[in-house]
């Protein structure tokens, strides 16, 4: 079968489990990965599907573990404590509000590199305040997601610039500049642009004076697994070699064990037993997203994506990344670097590589909200409480596209940005 | 479809018996392949006998003494730096089998990152073997991975931060053999079989020492040679002379601002020439299309023809592919050309090597009829 009819055999399948026998999307792609086997005459490739799981492993460790941490503060009061002070210091003007809320989301992205570290951590940490300022629960949600997926391309770690760099032998050198730049303004507004129109109604000194008699303690002990946490995040970055890095689940874990001892007693297990139960169908797309990718790629059908989105004559090359980074990007930002980031910039081996590379990222960020997947929509839609993601995906179809324009102009005048900025 | 206990039920006994049905094929990945002793072979060691801190890990690897017994330079060749590039380890294992040396001493490390043998990288679909026919029937050889196996080093940093430069790099290549040298006694595993060949090279003299590789045919270093400053001259004369044989191969110097290489840090670390060399793997490639056995060895693949045509390639690319022999005569002909050339202005140093086949040999016949 060619290459063409096993992407049909693909959306056919796919469609069919969500739409009509209503399955899990994480039941769906496993599904479809297993019928794009079959159909490419390669049997039930059980090795193959196991083999694509594993490339999800350490995210799904991370998303359990902060699942549970955001179980621990909900439930120690940590959270309720946290939503008070940020209202109480910056509740009397909207702006500034929304300027530090979205820097503040932005921080264990733009140091860990991961859109998912912000979700969970500071986009857990913050959704309440978001919603203290009467804004519809995914309106909040795309604020999250769309400030943490510019945190994972925020310097210092940009690990789609490095994923592209490497395809090319291109160190990681000069980007902080550039990714500054080009993250932080672009973040900043599209809060302003989402969230203004309701926090400028919002009665913040009201929500102030509701919120400042929470019951939640005074003393700053109850901060202790937020410092914790804080500390072995950016510990290991400041300190390479020195600092010992526990990694993110481990991180997690033990500000989960801190959270313990401080504020209101609670039970761990059933804590940590409602953090997994909310995560399990986000792992399950984890896992699904994982047997597709390998199978893509067994079956030719991702180098048939690569390659058609090359064949396109010169002058649609630039509508050819515009396209097709952000919606293979669905399924994998960084797969999206890796298959496609690769040779779109071998295209432009003539100009200056830095400007291009953190455009391409730039454009490649966005398709962290492309459906099926829209792994980051997905778990903001968790954080806030939205069970549709998809409502979370709309609002973000504006900026994604002013990003996406942006990168295209970055890259079209690579050379003169490049001489004025770097 | 709202799940129930008995949905529950149904889907733990299917994964519990996907997973007893495949474990046997990810542990058969351990078994070693089988390397036979060439007659130019003295003495095999393992990498743990010049840093003891590899042995009984995985990261121990065998090392072939092929010693003249007389006088002369030492070369070094290093093949399976990545599991997945397969003409660097066959070319090293058929150096380990049909070298003779006459004048000084060829060392040959045929699996440099061993616990790269024994896996796959996800999302890749690459198949877990290979089969050559040899005159002895079919022998199989494992396909592997890129990167040490994540059971023997796990989990990988956020950012892989270069311990001799401070370089940043994605955290996957922590696991990157190439991307970790000259390596740290007390650092990764990774960084520990780096810093035993560094230790071997610096021990046993090395003269020359040459790192075979592929790379995808995208790939601007591609069918090239890296050399180190101290390794130019050889280099240039090498290239020349496999012109003369009609083996195109481009020359690039080892950028000094990428480090962790092979290329780079022997060079820098040791007084050795250090070289480099690729060939051209579509099974590793991003634009290839269906990834199975026959691709390793054909290297034929419509999607890279399709890619060649719009001028994406760096190399020339047709219906013929290029197959795993053509591959394998590449590096073994440019490394017995190096080894003839490094030693030329100084006799006393030379590295004579008999027994290997040419370049023709091997790709009319077939690299299997060699082993």
């Amino acid at each position: 079968m060619s290459e063409i009819m096993l992407v049909v055999v693909m959306l056919a399948v796919f469609l069919a489990c969500v739409l009509w026998l209503k399955l899990p999307v994480g039941l769906s792609l496993a599904a479809t990965s297993a019928a794009l086997a079959v159909a490419a005459g390669q049997g039930l490739p059980l090795r193959h599907l196991v083999e694509g799981m594993f490339g999800y492993l350490d995210v799904s460790l991370v998303l359990f573990t902060a699942m549970i941490f955001m179980k621990v503060i909900e439930r120690n009061g940590l959270l309720e404590r946290l939503t008070r002070d940020l209202t109480c210091r910056f509740g009397h003007s909207p702006l500034a509000m929304l300027t530090v809320l979205t820097l503040i989301i932005m921080f264990p992205g733009a140091i860990t590199g991961s859109c998912t570290a912000s979700v969970l951590s500071t986009g857990v940490l913050l959704a309440p305040v978001l919603l203290g300022m009467d804004m519809p629960r995914h309106i909040a949600g795309a604020i999250i997601a769309m400030a943490s997926v510019y945190g994972m391309i925020a310097p210092p770690v940009n690990i789609v610039v490095m994923i592209i760099g490497g395809g090319i032998d291109m160190p990681y050198v000069g980007f902080d500049l550039i990714l500054l730049l080009v993250t932080v303004p672009l973040a900043v507004l599209t809060t302003i642009f989402l969230g203004y129109p309701y926090a400028r109604r919002a009665n913040l000194a009201v929500l102030v004076d509701k919120i400042g008699d929470a019951d939640t303690g005074r003393g700053w002990a109850l901060y202790l697994p937020l410092v914790l946490i804080a500390v072995l995040m950016v510990g290991p970055k400041a300190l390479p070699g020195v600092f010992p890095d526990p990694r993110m689940p481990l991180t997690f874990v033990l500000g989960s064990i801190a959270g313990l001892f401080v504020g209101r007693k609670f039970s761990l297990s059933q804590a940590a037993r409602d953090g997994v139960r909310e995560i399990l169908p986000v792992i399950g797309i984890l896992m699904g997203v994982g047997m597709l990718l390998q199978l893509i790629t067994l079956t030719g059908v991702r180098g048939y994506i690569a390659v058609s989105s090359l064949s396109l004559p010169a002058y649609l090359l630039l509508v050819s990344i515009a396209v097709s980074l952000p919606l293979f990007g669905g399924i994998s930002v960084f797969g999206a670097a890796s298959v496609l980031g690769v040779p779109f910039i071998l295209a432009f081996l003539g100009q200056n590589l830095i400007v291009t590379a953190t455009a391409l990222s730039l454009i490649a960020a966005m398709g962290s909200f492309t459906p099926p997947v829209a792994l980051t929509a997905v778990i903001a839609a968790q954080v806030v409480g939205e069970e549709n993601y998809l409502r979370i995906v709309r609002p973000l179809i504006l900026p994604s596209l002013v990003a996406i324009i942006i990168g295209i102009l970055m890259i079209m005048y690579a050379n003169p940005i490049g001489k004025l900025v770097l | 479809m709202v799940g129930t206990k008995k949905t529950a039920l149904a889907l733990l006994t299917a994964a519990v018996a996907i997973l007893i049905l495949v474990t046997p094929q990810f542990t058969a990945m351990h078994t070693a392949d089988t390397i036979n002793k060439g007659p130019g072979v003295t003495a095999v060691k393992m990498l743990s006998d010049y840093f003891a801190g590899l042995k009984n890990t995985p990261g121990d690897t065998a090392v072939y003494v092929l010693d003249s017994g007389k006088p002369g330079g030492t070369a070094l060749v290093v093949g399976g730096t990545h599991p997945n590039e397969p003409s660097g380890y066959i070319g090293a294992i058929l150096l380990v089998e049909k070298a003779r040396p006459t004048k000084g001493k060829l060392i040959v490390i045929p699996q440099a990152n061993a616990s790269g043998f024994t896996h796959n990288d996800y999302s890749e679909g690459s198949p877990q073997r290979f089969a050559l026919t040899t005159p002895g029937g079919e022998r199989w050889f494992r396909y592997g991975s890129r990167a040490t196996n994540p059971v023997h080093q796990w989990p990988d940093p956020d950012i892989y931060v270069h311990a001799a430069s401070g370089q940043k790099l994605s955290g996957s290549e922590t696991r990157n053999l190439n991307r970790a040298y000259p390596g740290r006694p007390d650092g990764t595993l990774t960084e520990q079989i780096a810093y035993g060949i560094v230790e071997l090279i610096s021990r046993e003299k090395v003269n020359l020492a040459i790192d075979l590789h592929e790379a995808s045919p995208e790939y601007p270093v591609i069918n090239a040679l890296v050399f180190h400053e101290r390794a130019m001259d050889v280099a240039a004369i090498a290239a020349l002379d496999l012109e003369m044989e009609k083996i195109k191969i481009g020359l690039e110097p080892s950028p000094k601002t990428l480090r962790g290489l092979s290329h780079r840090e022997w060079g820098d670390a040791t007084g050795a020439m250090a070289v480099l060399m690729e060939t051209a793997n579509p099974a590793q490639g991003r634009l290839r299309g269906a990834t199975n056995e026959a691709l390793v060895l054909t290297g034929q693949d419509r999607m890279y023809e399709r890619a060649a045509k719009l001028g994406r390639l760096f190399i020339p690319y047709d219906k013929n592919g290029q197959p795993l022999s053509l591959r394998v005569a590449r590096h073994v002909t440019a490394t017995m050309v190096l080894i003839r050339d490094s030693f030329e202005k100084d006799p006393r140093q030379a590295v004579v090597v008999t027994g290997v086949p040419s370049y023709r040999e091997i790709v009319t016949k077939g690299v299997g009829a060699f082993l």
